[in-house]
Parts: C-alpha cells; structure tokens; sequence
C-alpha cells in the first residue's frame, strides 16, 4: 500500500480538493449520499447491494447509479470501520449484471404439446417421461445442498479517487473531518449524528465524471464498491439515502451465505406471488407487468416490507435466464475474505461452475422500494428458514402455487408463464392435457427464460394486472381468468 | 455496554513508571514501620532465606504481622494462608512473570507491577534494583499496613495510585482504629485501589489498554444496585466485602470480633477467599484449598439443553458473582466446558474439553474447547503465553460471563448419540504457563505441586437425548422456566442473523410465566438484537407493569431508539433510567448520548462527567464530553478531551487485524469471536484422561 504521511496543513489543501465543492448540492444513496459541485440535485434512484455473510464476516459491494448534472462529484458512505487499500474494491459492473440477471424475475413461454401426441409418445417410449423426471429429480438433488492527520491511503480505481483517512484510528477520522470543515451539509446532520456519535466512519469516493459508463436510461453507472468488516449484525443505514428524498429508492439486496436464506428483520417480509400464468401481451412490457405486481404486493403494507424475489442455491437455476455463479463470481463478492484471512487463487486454477468457495451457498435477493415515509429506520437482516416456490413441474406446469416456506431447500424464484394452449386438432378420444414445452415442433426447444431487469425505472401505469394475470391471485384481488374450455384441463393452483 | 474484557498476567500498577504506590516515608526507614521487627534480618543465616533456596519460596511463620497479630490473632491467622500474603516473590506464579517483566522493561518499570504485588519492596526502594528473593521483604506479601495505612486513594483510578502513612499510629482508642480502619476500607473503590488495572503506554510500548476491572462490572452490575442491562436482578445489593470477607468466628480472641445474634464472635475474614486454588496446593494449605474449593462450588450453574436442529447447547450463568467471571487475571485462569457424548452402550463418540496427559507435567487441554475467558494478544495477534502484558496489544476475544448473564455454548452432537454430559472445569493456570513459573523452583516435588494444579468441578449436568426429535415447544413445557428463559436470553445474544431462535424459548417462559418480567425483558433484548424499535417500545412498557422498578424496561428501549435515530423519546427513557441508577456506567454513557443527539451538550457534559467519575478512563466519557465541549465552542477543552478519547481506545480496525493475526495462528478458534458459535466434538484419543486430577 502506498502510504502518504501529511502534514496538517497538507491535509487540509487535500480536504478542500475532495470537498471543495461539498456543501451545495446533495443527492440520496441507498445508504450514503452524494455531493456535487453546484446546486443541482442529484438523485440515485436505484442502488444495489450485495452482501456476503460468514459468521461475523461481512463483505458488501454497492452497486449505485446516479443522476446529475455532468461534472465530478463524491460519494460518502457510513462504514463501521476505517478501511484499507486491501479493504477496498472496485468490481466489474458486470458481476451485478450476472448476479441481477439470474436472480431476477422471469418470463417464460410455453407451447401446450398435442394432447394426443403426448399419449402416443408414452406408449411408445415409457424412458421419455421418465427421463424428463430424472432431469427434473436430479436437478433438485443437486440443490440439497489523528489528528496530525495522515492520509493512509489515495489510490485511484476505475472513475474512483478515494481516500482513506486517518486508518491509524477511526476516531481521528471523525475529528479530521470536522475540523477540515468536512461537516455534514445542512440538513443531514441530524441523520448523521447518530452515525458520528457511534462512531461510523466516512468512506470517501471521489467520482471522475470523465470516466464513467451510462446507463440505457441515460443514467451514470458507478462500478461497484466492494467494502469488507466485521460486526455482530448486518445493517444497511438507508436513511440516510432519504434525505430530502422526494422521490422512491429502489434498493435490491443480494445476500450470499453458505447455508441460509436470508431476510429483513425490522420489516414485515413478503415474497412475491409467483408461477402466474400471465397474457400474451406480458411479453412486450415484461419489466412494467412485474413493476406494477411489485408495487401491488406492497401495497397493502403502505410499502412497509420488503419483497423476497429469489432465494436459490447457488449451484443451479431452472429456469436459466443465465448461468449460474461461477465460484469465481463469488469469491469476488467476497467469499475469498469470509475467514478472515484473504485467499489467492492459483493463477492457472480452474473452477468450474458451483465448486470453490460458492458450492452450496444461497443467493436470497430482497427488494425494497421506499420513501422517508415507509422505511425510516435502517434494514437488519436474519437468517430465514428455506422457501420453495414459483418451480415448474417436469410437464411444464405448476409445481407450486407460490412460496412455501419449511422445506430443506431453498427454490424460490418469481416466474411468470405465458401459455399458449393447444389449438390444433384433437384426434384421440383421451386426450391429455397439460403438457408444456417449447413451439410447435420443437417440444424439447422451450424459449429461454426472458429476466425482468431495469426494474427500477420500468415504466408504471401501463399494465392493469386484472386483465393480464390468468392465475387467481386472491390476496391481490385478481380472480383470474379460466384457460380456455376442453375435455380436461390442467388444474390451476390459487397463489397464497 | 462496555465490555470489560481482560485481567491482565499480573494484578500490575501503577503509571507511569516513575510513579508507584506512595509510602510515606520511603527508604529505609519505611521498612520497619511496613514490616516491624520482622523487617530486619541477615539473610545469610536467616531461615527465610535457607527454605527460600530451597524451595523458591517462604510460607512458613508469617512475615510483617508482629505488629497487629498479639491484638488480632484471627485477622492474622487467616491472612496467613490468603492469596494477599503470598502475592508477591513469596509467589512463583508472580515471581516468574515479574522478572519477565523487569528483563523487558528494566527494574524501575516493575513498580508497575510492584505498587499492588510488592509493598514491601516498593516502600524500600529495593524494588528498584535486582531483587534478593531471600530477603523477607520479598517473602512479606501484602502484609496488614499496607492496607491498613491506605490514607488516600484517588478515586477510582485503580493501578495501585494510592498513599500509604507509615508514619506512627495509636496502638489503641478510637483513634486507633480512626488511623487504622477508615470508612474507605468498606467500600469497593478501596478494593478498585488495586483490582482495576490500566495498562499504560509505557508498560505496553504501544497503547493503553484496559486491564483487570473488577470495580468497574461491580459497579455496573445488580449486586450494586445498579445493572441497567441486567435482566435478572440480585435479591439484594452486596459489597466486595460481603463475598470475600464474610464474617467469620475468631476463636483467637480478636480485639475486633464481635458478637452476633448467635453469641459467637466474629470478624471479616481475611482469608481473602476467591479463586486462587493454586497457591494453597503449591504449599500443601490444604484447609485453604478446600475452602477456596468450596467457594467456587455453585458460583457458576451449567444446563444442557437441545436446540432446533438437534444441537447441544449448554447454557452457563454466573450466581452471586458481583462481577465478570472468571475475574482477576482472565485472560490465564483456565475455566473451560467439557462436554461428552455416549452412544447407548455408554461409549464415547465425541468429547470436547478433555485433558491430555503430558508426561510429568500438567495435563493440557484440547484446543476445541470452549474457554470461558478473555483472549489477549500481542501485536501479532499471538496468544500472551506468560502473562507478559509488556506485550499486550488488545484483546480478541472475551467470553467471560457478565454478571447473572447467561451465556450459551453450543455443540454439534455426534450421530448416535444417546446422551450426554457437561461439566464447567476451573484451573487457576493453563499448563503452560504453570510450566513457565514453576520451571525454576530447585526443589522437584515442588515443581511437581506448581506444575499439578487441582482442578475444580465448579458445575455438572447431563441429558438423555430423545429417540426421536421433540418439539421446542413441547420441551420447554417440561422444563423450570427460570432454564428456559435463561436458555431464550442466551440465544438473543447470538449474531442478530441467527438470534431468532430465541424466540420460542422466550414466548414459552412468557406463556408460563405471565406475571415474570424476565421472559418479557428477554423478548425486549431479542428485538434490539433484531432491529424491531416498536416492539422494544412495547415489550419495555409491558415489563414495567409487570415490574416498574425494574431499569432494563427503560434500559432497552432507550437504545432501541437511540439505534432508530428517534433521539428525543430515547432521551425521555435515559433520563428516567438515570434517575433510577444513578451510578450506573452503562445509564450514564446512554445518557451523555441520548442527551448529545437532542442537542442539549450542556446536560451530555453533565453525564459524562459522572460517567467518568465512575471510570476516569471510560473511552465513551471522553469521547461524549469532547463532543459537548466541541458544541458548545471550549474547543481547547474538546481538543483535550479529544486526546485522552483517542488514547483511551483501541480503534475497531486495529482490533480486526488483531482478530485477523488470532485467526492465521489458529484458525480452529476464529468462531470464538462470534457469540454463541459452535464446537465440535472429536472422538476421543488415547491420550485423553478426563478423569485427572478433578476435586
């Protein structure tokens, strides 16, 4: 680590080069703020976490994209201790691509097999059907599973300057920042001081605006920041993100852990209905259907709670809307920190997909969605028993009708289904349906799932969940509407 | 709550080096005044000194006591065989550790140590050089005026910084015991003289570091009065005195024995009873060691009981004790659970906490095991070995048990196992460090009786585990709700990922016990465990109609809403806490807090000012006053108060590389930093021999 010794006054001229242009504007993060050079407001609307938890162990790389004008600005973020070069990360945005993309939620689209089809077929191949199941089975199997301050570090990483002060000791740092004139900008210092008086400190990012990458939605993408510590509990501080918030924060949360899902522990939770049989039209404004479902299931709590869309180990998906973690992908989470003691990978290793450090772990994802009105006090989290949910049968139904929490595995996910019956000629005289696969003629093709992503600037207002939602979902007053009139029918499960 | 974490190796005092324990005079003349006529002695021919090489140590006539035994035969009778008398060269456990000490940081350093330990030679001067271990001065122990000459003490500040007057007193009438027995002597500031320890700079050459401190869980626990956190109350408010120097009969004749209901006279013992079972076997007392023995005895309970999933925990609390145990030297007394598990043909399958036979020496311990104790390290992170606090550099671990607080240790149950059975095991020393301090004493049997500490079965238990799994619930229904709402209170104190497990114990104790206000207080401390600042809010209310006295139904939901930023009604909850105990460490720091946010520094300075008066060298003290100071423009004073803040603590970060150093030394033990963590239980070997040595 390059170590920089500063003498006060040195100090000083580096403070005021950091946060010369501090105290103007001001924007929320999830759990930090930002601070930029003029009045502008500067929003951060969507931030995501993601959080590896081993025993005591926490490694939380943040993940924000902000809104402002073009020019530099800081990030400050509450941290419970000083960190280190070692303790600090830039990752590749692609890591939350990866990690958002197989957690989301997903679409899927299946073709009703002829109904006669399918009994020629069992007649002549009993392996068929079995063989479907053992791909099934086998799946399932597998899921078992100072003040003389110095300045002890600036190191740029990516569109990053940042600066760790006062390592020597947390309280310096505190001190320094006062002193320099580092104060809290109007207004948040009351929702500071209780971080201040306890100690937190000030991790100070400094954002190059010449080097950043914008979003689709025109929106800037800071590369994840990836911060390791101890503490006796996991908690985001998210009020400070709703100073002077007007406007919603869209927080994801991913939790890894060797064993357990996880969830809030200070607001109620609830998982979000799945295996919904949805229209057709879903396909075309997927991201908007799931954000008005969202914003239903909060609903009833005034957005009190926080949402449970996934929790899966991580060594298979089904549907895949992409691979699995790679071990690797979780290692750079931070399993490779979980004993304390940081781990180098032989540079020739070779991991394959759900061995190393990730084998068997569980990826939960939490989704909140909140203002000063909703969430005011900060997330704790706890270990949750294992859910099941929003899982296909070998046929391509239903397994489930939503999330049964108790069980010894974690197979929860938000899938939706658009189904295409059978409108082709019934030639037998028992016909059977229910039988679920890809397009017509390509029954083992099924499509690959599509995930909801963007979800935080998915438009709302342009899905009415009654018309598009087939499943009855009574706890969100959607009836649902019957699958179309034949011999038999498959049997439709009411969501919980 | 703070946590007070350690003993030090050595009960050490006084900071800085060039300042010890005041006698006055010192020198020479101090001597006789100290000792009396047993001051003066040739060493050449003196018996002291023939027994001193040739056993390393005197035990027998007592030194320094002619002065006071003809009127007080029984006060002297029973200091003779006390851990006081014995706590200095006349002790191989100190001696061997001291000279560790003055090798490293030079003879005049030791009064450090020396100010508590080694009146006699710090009275003399004599400690300031090579030490004479024949000499009778060295062999004198803390002799009667050491205490009995305390003058003034500042208070609280502990480190042995106290004036001694040698100078003549009244060998009777009131002035004589005026002179001899201030009012002082009842209190547990004048034990805190000597029992709060602060490593300073100069001692550790890094860092000041709390040491030993017993005065401080005493004064923040419910046995003195106080105890804001506390769910479980004491029945009545007890001093140091009252457990350590209860009354005693004086068959002597002691001139200050008086008669009880009874018609039988006493005295305050001056057996100075508490955990020392070393000292007494090392000299053969073996009257002492029974009755330190028996003192152990019950101090601590041990249940067994099965947690979800099958696993064992075993649920320790402290009973009486008015401060952390084990106390004193924490960080090296041995206290540790050993758990076994029997198939059912009564063959072992697993067992933690064994005794490992070492040839002609001290068995040792299995490094699996659970240690109820404070972990100091060096720089590095490495175990202190040989109490070498010259070396500390924080402290990594601490699972002492706080006062009337229980504790849970879990196991991982072997498969097949049928039942089980636990015992909480003490030894004054591990078995490396008694081979370090006896390794010198000339005489083999002797060596051999340093080396073979007794070992104190303080508690047992044992259960049968069920063929097939029951319920929580159904098995807490047959339990005495006092175990299972010590086993809910013991669970909340888990990392908050996994504390509700707790809550089916709680609810139970609460279903059974409506009209008890520990399951509610129990259920209060999960949910700020848990974030859930409402149901902190509510639980406290229901617990004060359940017990309006009690403090922890205001204790709580101040700190839930303190954590929830809701600074005023936190504020309301403080200050009627505080007005409730208002000597209360833990009161006072919420207090000077709660007070801090709600912008009123000028009543934060207030409290914290109280808070330091209790513990000068309080980290949060300082660093609220600084913080008032700083509000309210004394930026000098800030500056000040600052410093000393800065001092006084040891940054979360340094102490994480500590834990990080810990964990690259030994990797088994990283869970020890986690509450409620896991052990495992390794089949048995051939070397283990549980049996050895058990009193």
């Amino acid at each position: 680590m390059r170590r920089i010794r500063m003498t006060a006054w040195q100090a000083s001229a580096m403070a005021l080069l950091v946060w010369a242009a501090l105290p103007q504007g001001r924007g929320e993060a999830f759990c930090g703020f930002f601070v930029a050079g003029s009045n502008a407001k500067l929003t951060n609307p969507a931030s995501q976490v993601a959080i590896v938890r081993q025993g005591n162990r926490t490694v939380m790389s943040l993940s924000n994209t902000y809104q402002g004008p073009p020019e530099s600005f800081a990030m400050v973020v509450p941290v419970p201790v000083v960190l280190h070069e070692g303790d600090v990360k830039t990752l590749e945005p692609s890591v939350f691509d990866h990690i958002d993309a197989l957690s989301a939620p997903r679409l899927v689209e299946y073709w009703e097999q002829d109904p006669c089809q399918q009994e020629i077929m069992k007649r002549a191949s009993p392996k068929g059907r079995a063989r479907s199941m053992n791909v099934d089975e086998k799946a399932g199997a597998a899921e078992d599973d100072g003040l003389g301050v110095t300045i002890e570090a600036k190191f740029a990483v990516g569109e990053y300057q940042i600066l760790i002060l006062s390592a020597k000791d947390s309280g310096g740092l505190d001190t320094w920042l006062r002193q320099n004139k580092y104060t809290i900008p109007d207004g948040a210092a009351d929702a500071l001081a209780p971080y201040v008086r306890s100690q937190m400190k000030f991790f100070v990012a400094k954002v190059d605006i010449t080097k950043v990458k914008k979003t689709a939605q025109g929106l800037i993408q800071l590369s994840p920041l990836r911060v390791s510590y101890e503490s006796q509990e996991v908690r985001l501080p998210v009020r400070l993100g709703l100073l002077n918030a007007g406007a919603k924060q869209d927080l994801i949360v991913y939790v890894l852990a060797p064993s357990s899902r996880y969830e809030v522990a200070n607001y109620p939770n609830v998982f979000i209905p799945t295996n919904l049989d949805v229209a057709d039209q879903v396909r075309n404004e997927f991201a908007s259907f799931y954000a008005e479902l969202f914003d239903a299931t909060l609903a009833p709590r005034q957005g009190k709670a926080v949402v449970t869309e996934y929790a899966w180990q991580t060594t298979s998906c089904d549907p895949c809307p992409t691979p699995p973690l790679d071990s690797s992908e979780i290692e750079i989470l931070g399993a490779d920190l979980g004993n304390g003691v940081q781990t180098q990978s032989l540079p020739n290793q070779r991991r394959g997909r759900g061995m190393g450090a990730g084998a068997g772990w569980v990826l939960t994802r939490l989704h909140a969605r909140y203002d000063k009105t909703s969430l005011s006090d900060d997330l704790v989290f706890k270990e949750a028993p294992p859910v099941m949910g929003g899982r296909a049968s070998w046929n391509g139904t239903s397994a489930d009708a939503g999330a049964t929490v108790g069980g010894g595995v974690n197979n929860f996910q938000g899938r939706y289904i658009i189904r295409h019956y059978w409108e082709g000629a019934v030639t037998c005289p028992t016909p059977a349906y229910g039988n679920w696969g890809g397009p017509p003629g390509q029954h083992h093709n099924r499509k690959t799932a599509e995930a909801a992503r963007g979800l935080a600037f998915a438009p709302r207002g342009r899905v009415s969940l009654k018309k598009v939602v087939r499943s009855p979902v009574p706890t969100l007053g959607i009836a649902g509407q019957p699958p179309p009139r034949r011999k038999a029918q498959p049997q439709q499960h009411p969501q919980q | 709550m703070r946590s007070v974490w350690l003993g030090v190796g050595i009960v050490c005092a006084l900071a800085p080096f060039a300042r010890a324990a005041d006698f006055v005079p010192s020198g020479p003349a101090a001597l006789p005044r100290l000792l009396g006529p047993d001051a003066f002695d040739d060493v050449d021919r003196s018996d002291v000194a023939r027994v001193v090489e040739k056993q390393g140590f005197w035990a027998g006539d007592p030194i320094g006591i002619s002065q006071c035994a003809s009127c007080h035969p029984d006060a002297a009778a029973q200091w003779s065989s006390s851990a006081h008398r014995f706590a200095s060269f006349n002790n191989p456990y100190y001696s061997a550790s001291v000279e560790l000490f003055r090798k490293e940081r030079g003879f005049v350093g030791s009064r450090f140590c020396a100010g508590c330990h080694d009146p006699a030679l710090v009275s003399s001067g004599r400690i300031d050089a090579a030490v004479d271990r024949r000499t009778r001065e060295a062999q004198a122990g803390i002799v009667c005026l050491t205490c009995h000459s305390i003058a003034d003490h500042p208070p609280r500040r502990g480190n042995g910084d106290f004036t001694a007057r040698l100078d003549p007193w009244p060998t009777s009438g009131p002035g004589h015991k005026a002179r001899l027995r201030p009012a002082t002597m009842a209190t547990a500031d004048f034990c805190g003289g000597c029992h709060r320890v602060g490593l300073t700079e100069e001692v550790t050459q890094l860092r000041w570091l709390r040491g030993q401190d017993e005065l401080y869980s005493f004064l923040g626990s419910s046995i003195a009065g106080q105890g804001a956190a506390s769910i479980h109350r004491a029945p009545a408010t007890q001093r140091c005195q009252d457990c350590h120097m209860p009354m005693e009969a004086a068959p002597l004749g002691d001139a200050a024995a008086k008669p009880g209901a009874d018609g039988v006279k006493r005295i305050r013992s001056h057996r100075f009873l508490g955990a020392n079972t070393a000292l007494p076997h090392l000299r053969g007392d073996a009257e002492h060691e029974a009755r330190t023995t028996a003192f152990l005895k019950d101090r601590v309970t041990l249940d067994l009981q099965l947690a979800e999933g099958g696993a064992l925990d075993v649920i320790l609390r402290s009973r009486g004790i008015g401060h952390r145990f084990p106390g004193g030297t924490m960080d090296s007394n041995e206290v540790w659970v050993e758990v076994t598990a029997f198939d059912t043909h009564d063959r072992v399958l697993g067992r933690s906490g064994a005794l490992h036979a070492e040839l002609d020496q001290s068995p040792t311990i299995g490094r699996e095991a659970h240690l109820v104790r404070a972990q100091m390290v060096d720089r590095e992170g490495y175990p202190l070995r040989f109490r070498d606090v010259h070396h500390a550099a924080g402290v990594v671990h601490d699972n002492s048990l706080a006062p009337g607080d229980p504790q849970a240790v879990r196991y991982d149950l072997p498969k097949g196992t049928a039942r089980t059975t636990a015992r909480l095991l003490y030894r004054k020393f591990g078995a490396e460090y008694a081979r370090f301090s006896c390794a010198e004493l000339p005489n083999t049997a002797v060596r051999k009786r340093c080396n073979d500490q007794p070992i104190v079965e303080m508690a047992t238990g044992a259960l049968t585990i069920p063929a097939a799994p029951v319920a929580v619930e159904e098995v807490c229904k047959t339990l005495p709700w006092e175990r299972v709402v010590d086993h809910g209170i013991a669970l909340a104190g888990a990392l908050a990922d996994r504390a509700e497990e707790a809550r089916t114990w709680l609810r139970c104790a609460a279903e059974r016990e409506p009209k008890r206000v520990e399951p509610v207080l129990g259920l209060a401390r999960l949910a700020l465990v848990l974030g859930q600042t409402d149901e902190v809010v509510a639980l406290g209310a229901k617990a004060a109609l359940l017990a309006p006295q009690h403090p922890a139904a205001l204790y709580l939901p101040a700190v839930a809403l303190l954590k929830a930023y809701r600074h005023r009604p936190a504020r309301r909850a403080a200050e009627a806490l505080a007005r409730r105990l208002p000597a209360d460490p833990n009161a006072l720091a919420l207090l000077a807090r709660a007070r801090g946010l709600d912008r009123d520094p000028r009543g934060a300075l207030e409290a914290a000012r109280r808070l330091l008066a209790i513990d000068p060298e309080s980290e949060e003290g300082h660093y609220q006053s600084s913080l008032a100071l700083s509000d309210l423009g004394r930026k000098d004073k800030a500056a000040r108060e600052q410093a000393t803040y800065l001092s006084r603590r040891l940054a979360v970060e340094e102490n994480l590389a500590l834990r990080a150093g810990f964990r690259r030394w030994h990797g088994q033990l990283h869970d020890e930093t986690e509450p409620v963590h896991s052990h495992a239980l390794p089949a048995p070997d051939e070397t283990s021999g549980h049996e050895l040595g058990i009193r």
